[in-house]
C-alpha cells in the first residue's frame, strides 16, 4: 500500500465539479484508493463521498492506494490536487489581479 | 399592489399568471413488494431510465446553455452510479428487504441529511441534487412520465413552488413558462446557476409564496431586484415592459461583454453589504469590483472584532468564488461618519490623543480612507487581519481608498506583510493589492502607482467632486458635478494609459462605469474592468456588444478634444440618435 499526504491547493476544494474530476480520474487505476481527512475516509471513485469530506482549499487530505498500480494512482491524484485543475481560465474568472 | 420580496437569483423580468406547485401531494401507490429480486430488478430499471432521462437534459442543456452548465447533469449522472446513492438504495433492497420505493426514500433522505450538517454552504445545497434524484428515481418507479410532472402550466405561466430543482428548470417550456417564484433555494444552487444560464428570471426566499400568490393572479417577477408584484396595474405593467426590452437580451447572460472586434471588458459589481452578493451573481457580474466595508463599521457604538469582520468577507467570497472579491478597507471619515469614532473607545484612545475625528467644515478633505486606517493602525491591522484570514475562502484583491502617492501604499504594504507574518498561514498565495485613483494627486501620479500596486480601480465620484471642486453631496453646486467633464476624462484616460503601460489593470468603479452612454469612450481607454451597480450590467453588456475598440477609441480622441462637458455629452447622445 502507498500513502501520501498532500494540502489541497485547488481553489474550490473538493466539491462538485472538481470531486467529479477527481473520482473520473481515480476509476482509471485499478487499485483499490481511499481519500482521508482526519478521522473521515472516501471512496475515491465515489464523488459523493468526496464530498462529504468538506475538504476546501488549504486542507490536508491523505490519499492511499493498494493494488498493482498503486504508485502511479497516488503519484497523479496527489499532483491534482496540487494544482488549479478545475480552474476555467479565463479573464474574470480567473485570479488576476494578484 | 402587494409587491412581496425575496432574494433575486436570476435577473431578468417576467410577467404571467400565477401556477402554484403545491408541495407533491401523496405520492401513488406502489405496487405491493415483490420478492427482494424483483424489488432489485424494478430499481434497475428505474435507474436506467433515470440515466437516460438525466443524459437527455444534459444534452438539451449543452445546446442551450453551453458545456458548463451540462456539467451540472454529468456530476447527476455520476451521483446516481454512485455507492453512497444506488449502492446504498441496493443494499437496503438486497440485505434488509425494504420496497424499491422505501429504499429510495431512505438513501436519499438520509444521503440529504449528512449534507445539509457541513459547514459549507455550497456543499449543502448539494443535498437539493440528491433530492431531485430521489424523485426521478421515485416517478420512475411508481411509472409517473416525467413529461406529466413538468408539462401542463399554460401559455404565460409564472411557476410558484415551495423550491425548485436543476432538472425542473431544464425542463421548463420556456415559450410557456415565463418565469419561477420559490419560498425556498440558494443563490449558488444548481438550480439557479441554470436559470442564469438559460435566462429564466428566478425569485428565491418568498416567504409563503404558494400560500400568498393566488393560481391565475397576474404579477410580475423581477429576478433582479427579488421583488414579485401582485396584481400591478396599466403603468406598472408599461414601466417593467420597458425595462425587459433593455434586460431581455443580455439578462441572465453569463457570457463576457466582447467588443466586435474582440476586446473584452470584464463586468463587475459594486457591493455594501454580505446580501448584494447574491444580487451580483444574479445579474451576471464576472468579480466584485468594489465591496465597500462601510456597512460594517457605521450605524454603530463600537468598531467590528476581528471576528465579525471576518465572517463577512468570508461569507462574500465563498459565495462568489471562483469570482474575484476586490475588498476595499474601510473609507470612512467624509460623508460616512461613524458614531463610534467620536467616541471614547480603547481602540481610539490608544492612538490618538483627541476624542473626536470630525474634521469639521470639510469633510471630504479631511481624515478620511487610508489616511484615517493608518492613523488608527490597531483598527486597520484588525480588519486586514479579517481579510487575510478570509482569504483562503475565495479569490481576495484588496483595494486602499483616498490614496495620494506611493508612502500609503507602501505602508500599507508593510502593515500586510507584517500581518501576514504573524498569521504564519502557509500556503496563502499572493493576495492582489490595488489603489483608488480618487485624489486629483493620484491621477497625476497613476504612472508610479501603477509601478506600486497590482491594479487601479478609478472612483471617478470622488474624482470628479476633487477635480472640479464640487462637493456631491450639495444640490447647489449640482451642475459642476460632471463625470463626463473633459477635465475628468482626460485624467481618467491618462491613469487608465499609464495603468496599462506598466501591464497592470485598470477598472472604472464610479457611477459613470454604469452609464451605457459612457461605455464606448472606457472601451476606448482600453480600461479592462467597468464595475456598477448589479442591475445596470445587461445594459453596458449590451452597449459594449455594439462597438469596435478601434471605433471607441477614436470616438474617446475627439471626446478627449471637448472643451466643456456639454460637448462631450451631445458627442455621446448623437452617435445613440443615429
Amino acid at each position: 500500500m502507498v500513502s501520501r499526504t498532500v494540502t489541497i491547493l485547488n481553489r474550490t476544494g473538493l466539491h462538485a465539479r472538481p470531486a467529479a474530476i477527481f473520482a473520473q480520474a481515480a476509476g482509471r487505476f485499478s487499485a483499490t484508493i481511499r481519500v482521508l481527512k482526519g478521522s473521515q475516509q472516501a471512496d475515491a471513485r465515489s464523488v459523493l463521498a468526496l464530498m462529504l469530506l468538506a475538504a476546501g482549499q488549504g486542507m490536508e487530505v491523505t490519499i492511499e492506494a493498494d493494488g498493482e498500480d498503486e504508485e502511479a494512482a497516488v503519484t497523479a491524484l496527489a499532483a491534482m490536487l496540487k494544482t488549479d485543475f478545475d480552474q476555467d481560465d479565463t479573464i474574470g474568472a480567473g485570479r488576476s489581479p494578484s | 399592489m402587494l409587491v412581496l420580496k425575496g432574494t433575486g437569483a436570476s435577473a431578468g423580468i417576467a410577467a404571467g399568471r400565477v401556477v402554484v406547485r403545491a408541495a407533491d401531494a401523496a405520492p401513488p401507490a406502489e405496487p405491493p413488494p415483490g420478492d427482494r429480486q424483483q424489488e432489485a430488478a424494478r430499481f434497475a430499471a428505474a435507474l436506467a431510465d433515470s440515466k437516460r432521462q438525466v443524459t437527455e437534459i444534459a444534452q438539451a442543456v449543452r445546446r442551450q446553455a453551453g458545456e458548463r452548465e451540462a456539467q451540472i447533469f454529468a456530476a447527476h449522472l455520476a451521483m446516481l452510479e454512485d455507492p453512497l446513492l444506488a449502492g446504498a438504495i441496493r443494499a437496503y433492497i438486497e440485505r434488509e428487504g425494504l420496497a424499491a420505493g422505501q429504499a429510495v426514500e431512505r438513501a436519499v433522505a438520509e444521503l440529504a441529511a449528512r449534507f445539509l450538517a457541513l459547514p459549507d454552504a455550497l456543499l449543502r445545497s448539494r443535498a437539493d441534487d440528491i433530492r431531485d434524484l430521489g424523485a426521478r428515481l421515485l416517478r420512475n418507479l411508481r411509472g409517473r412520465a416525467d413529461a406529466a410532472h413538468a408539462a401542463g402550466h399554460g401559455a404565460g405561466a409564472i411557476l410558484c413552488a415551495q423550491d425548485t430543482t436543476p432538472s425542473e428548470i431544464a425542463s421548463l417550456d420556456r415559450e410557456q413558462e415565463l418565469g419561477v417564484v420559490t419560498e425556498r433555494g440558494a443563490v449558488n444552487s444548481h438550480a439557479a446557476i441554470l436559470a442564469r444560464a438559460l435566462g429564466i428570471p428566478l425569485v428565491i426566499g418568498v416567504q409563503d409564496a404558494c400560500h400568498r400568490l393566488r393560481a391565475g393572479e397576474m404579477v410580475i417577477v423581477d429576478g433582479a431586484s427579488g421583488e414579485v408584484l401582485v396584481e400591478p396595474d396599466q403603468e406598472t405593467l408599461a414601466r417593467y415592459a420597458g425595462w425587459r426590452q433593455t434586460c431581455t437580451a443580455a439578462a441572465g447572460d453569463d457570457s463576457p461583454a466582447v467588443t466586435l472586434d474582440g476586446f473584452r471588458v470584464e463586468l463587475a459589481a459594486n457591493i455594501g453589504s454580505v446580501k448584494e452578493a447574491a444580487a451580483a451573481l444574479a445579474a451576471g457580474a464576472e468579480a466584485v469590483g468594489v465591496l465597500r466595508t462601510e456597512f460594517l463599521f457605521l450605524d454603530r457604538t463600537a468598531p467590528p472584532s476581528e471576528e465579525e469582520q471576518f465572517q463577512a468577507y468570508a461569507a462574500v467570497l465563498r459565495a462568489l468564488a471562483p469570482r474575484r472579491v476586490v475588498i476595499r478597507t474601510a473609507d470612512i471619515g467624509g460623508d460616512k461618519e461613524a458614531a463610534w469614532l467620536a467616541l471614547p473607545s480603547p481602540q481610539c484612545e490608544l492612538r490618538t490623543p483627541h476624542s473626536t475625528f470630525r474634521t469639521g467644515e470639510n469633510p471630504a478633505l479631511g481624515l478620511r480612507g487610508i489616511r484615517l486606517s493608518l492613523r488608527l493602525e490597531e483598527m486597520f491591522r484588525t480588519q486586514l487581519r479579517a481579510l487575510l484570514r478570509a482569504a483562503p475562502f475565495g479569490n481576495l484583491a484588496i483595494l486602499l481608498p483616498m490614496v495620494c502617492d506611493v508612502s500609503e501604499v507602501r505602508r500599507a504594504r508593510e502593515l500586510i506583510a507584517r500581518v501576514h507574518a504573524e498569521l504564519q498561514r502557509s500556503g496563502l498565495g499572493p493576495i492582489g493589492l490595488g489603489v483608488m485613483v480618487e485624489t486629483p494627486a493620484a491621477a497625476v501620479l497613476a504612472a508610479e502607482l501603477a509601478e506600486q500596486a497590482d491594479f487601479l480601480s478609478i472612483g471617478t465620484n470622488d474624482l470628479t467632486q476633487y477635480v472640479l471642486a464640487a462637493d456631491r453631496t450639495d444640490q447647489a453646486v449640482a451642475e459642476w458635478y460632471q463625470p463626463l467633464h473633459p477635465a475628468v476624462l482626460r485624467l481618467v484616460a491618462a491613469t487608465v494609459e499609464a495603468a496599462n503601460r506598466a501591464g497592470k489593470w485598470a477598472a472604472i468603479c464610479g457611477e459613470v462605469a454604469a452609464d451605457p452612454l459612457a461605455a464606448p469612450l472606457f472601451v476606448g481607454m482600453g480600461v479592462r474592468e467597468l464595475s456598477m451597480t448589479p442591475a445596470s450590467i445587461p445594459a453596458v453588456k449590451q452597449a459594449i456588444r455594439r462597438w469596435r475598440k478601434a471605433d471607441a477609441a477614436s470616438l474617446l480622441s475627439e471626446a478627449l478634444k471637448s472643451k466643456e462637458a456639454a460637448e462631450v455629452v451631445e458627442l455621446l447622445s448623437r452617435l445613440t440618435a443615429d
